[in-house]
């Protein structure tokens, strides 16, 4: 419980019932996990714990919501139980510690977006307010180039300087590309990966990258996208899609609704995912279906889809 | 009577502070470029050093030295070819090999460089017409037509402003870098501030031929507020930051570009660049940045230089 003492006492505002329902009213969250093959024995990041096993395993982030809509932070191993295929799979490591943060954060400016580009600046700067520790992140966009600022870090003044020199509205809407170009950015970066896009997912360009190119990839890969929206007519289906299968999540904010509180909790969800550990039955490097299913049932885990069990040099 | 003499015990702590002679930085002598022009843009190489007065933090400042250093040039020709500028190049590249040679001096010391996806300055290019209309994959980059991989060609203009400066930071004549570009900056490792620092640094002027369309204005949906993006802003804070001159591009536009005074805005850069001197003043050696004006004696000329400097 070592972890759920530490969460509670660095975040009191996640356990404020009143703020919490409050933007749980107000901000309609769905969330997924996030899934990464790793080796056994390798390092998750400088505040990631070591796993050490005889065989390769499968890492997940979990977020878990209670009845009313909070993240659960105080769970343990036994809370979760793991299903591969239909078999259940043994936990072999947990972590309720908090989970530092590697995001791209990729931000649309194609035409579709434009109407709110003050909103996305604005958007952009409370993610990073919102960094702590040793979390670090990058500022791309997507419209007349697909850019992504080589920057990866935690210095907040280089962050803001990024998302006042580099945003030009204008160009296409390259969604897919945009995303896909966020993962490679991350490709090189170990544990949990995510990027974070801020568009109404309306991809209208094309050159071979599609929803199914990045959910394929995410999956393999181990990355992670949450779409964030301020468009009136919300997120597309594909990008929702997209988010869920690689274990993230979307969020769709209304125009009187609190921004920064919303991307706020983005990044309260990031810190306070679950870290789960499996072996998996096979290493034949194709997709399995996965699903996490909760001893308490009035929790909602909601989880990867699949996963692929790539064998250590696949 | 305690909190009496904690007070009184405070009093003399900033008593004795205020006693205590401050220590000023030592003085140290920073060269810094000046550019001298007429009106009309032509380069001023005569002046005299009596002819001119310099202040430093609003102060009138010695000029320890004067050197007339624009004869000889050693330029960076920095081209964004990112996909923003796509086809805005290329139609002025006949123009360019006339124009823009003819600028030259025998001795100068000439470098093509370009910014879109990664940075590259190359080697000293001949002063030659058929080099200059096509300068290698400069303006005709016929890879570039499939859009995603246009798409991908990323504008990191203050990356490409320190690699020129660092591509002629040693040549002993007056460096200039000539930026082309639409200012839509992405992907810049380094900062505007950065960018201005190192050129102002290292004495180099950077001079911007802005190609940008016209500055967009976004009307926000829900704030029924318009906000404006313009690009032309940095490029010009990047110019006076460090002595150098923004043009803006004017073309005719039907459809796509059809003409272009870029060739000749290039050739004005460097024309008007041979009016360099080099000048010493004394600022402290704080670190800090130190403001500094230039003025001369004789009407009617344009003198251009980094407004701050530091040691």
């Amino acid at each position: 419980m070592a972890g759920a003492v530490i969460v509670a006492a660095s975040y009191p505002g996640l356990t404020c019932p009143t703020s919490s329902a409050h933007d749980a009213q107000k901000v309609k969250v769905w969330l997924g996990f996030g899934l990464v093959c790793v080796a056994a024995g390798l390092s998750l990041g400088a505040q990631q714990p070591v796993f050490r096993s005889g065989v390769d395993s499968v890492a997940i982030w979990v977020t878990v919501n209670g009845p009313d809509g909070r993240l659960v932070l105080d769970l343990e191993r036994d809370d979760f139980r793991i299903v591969d295929d239909g078999v259940p799979a043994p936990v072999t490591t947990f972590s309720n510690e908090i989970q530092t943060i590697t995001a791209v954060l990729m931000m649309d400016m194609s035409p579709s977006m434009q109407g709110r580009m003050r909103w996305m600046r604005e958007a952009g700067g409370h993610f990073v307010d919102a960094l702590a520790g040793a979390d670090r992140a990058a500022i791309g966009s997507f419209g007349f180039e697909i850019a992504v600022n080589p920057n990866l870090t935690g210095d907040k003044s280089v962050l803001y300087r990024v998302l006042r020199e580099e945003l030009w509205p204008g160009g296409g809407s390259w969604v897919w590309q945009g995303i896909d170009a966020g993962m490679t950015a991350l490709a090189q970066e170990k544990g949990r990966r995510v990027v974070v896009a801020v568009t109404d997912g309306d991809n209208v360009s094309w050159d071979g990258v599609d929803d199914g190119h990045l959910k394929r990839r995410g999956t393999a890969e181990g990355f992670v996208v949450y779409a964030v929206s301020a468009d009136r007519h919300g997120l597309s289906g594909a990008i929702k899609d997209v988010a869920l299968e690689t274990g993230g999540g979307f969020v769709e904010i209304g125009d009187d609704e609190d921004l920064s509180a919303a991307m706020v909790r983005v990044v309260e969800e990031l810190r306070h995912q679950y870290l789960l550990g499996f072996a998996p039955r096979v290493l034949d490097g194709k997709p399995h279906k996965l699903s996490i299913q909760m001893r308490d049932s009035r929790l909602k885990a909601r989880g990867p889809r699949s996963y692929v069990a790539a064998a250590k040099g696949q | 009577m305690r909190p009496f003499l904690i007070l009184l015990g405070m009093s003399v702590a900033v008593a004795a502070q205020s006693a205590t002679p401050p220590s000023s930085p030592a003085r140290e002598s920073v060269g810094t470029v000046v550019v001298v022009t007429t009106a009309k843009g032509q380069p001023v190489q005569d002046l005299q050093p009596a002819q001119l007065a310099a202040e430093v933090d609003g102060r009138p400042a010695r000029i320890e030295y004067m050197q007339a250093a624009g004869r000889a040039l050693a330029v960076v020709l920095m081209f964004d070819v990112s996909a923003s500028m796509f086809r805005m190049l290329g139609p002025a590249a006949e123009d360019f090999g006339k124009q823009v040679p003819a600028a030259l001096r025998s001795d100068d010391r000439i470098r093509f460089g370009e910014v879109g996806g990664q940075v590259a300055v190359g080697g000293v290019a001949p002063h030659t017409r058929e080099y200059f209309s096509a300068p290698p994959a400069l303006f005709e980059r016929p890879e570039l037509e499939q859009r995603a991989q246009r798409a991908r060609m990323t504008s990191p203009l203050w990356d490409g402003v320190a690699a020129s400066v660092a591509a002629i930071r040693a040549d002993e004549r007056h460096r200039l870098v000539v930026l082309v570009t639409d200012g839509m900056v992405t992907a810049s490792r380094l900062g505007l501030e950065d960018a201005i620092w190192l050129a102002a640094d290292a004495q180099t002027a950077v001079s911007v031929v802005d190609m940008h369309w016209a500055n967009m204005t976004v009307k926000q949906d829900n704030q029924k507020a318009r906000e404006e993006f313009r690009p032309d802003e940095s490029l010009r804070r990047l110019a006076a930051g460090t002595g150098g001159s923004y043009f803006a591009e004017v073309r005719a536009r039907e459809g796509r570009v059809r003409s272009s005074d870029m060739p000749a805005l290039v050739a004005k850069a460097i024309a008007e660049s041979r009016g360099a001197y080099r000048i010493g003043l004394q600022i402290p050696a704080d670190g800090a940045p130190h403001s500094v004006k230039v003025t001369s004696s004789r009407p009617g000329l344009v003198i251009r230089t980094p407004p701050e400097i530091r040691r």
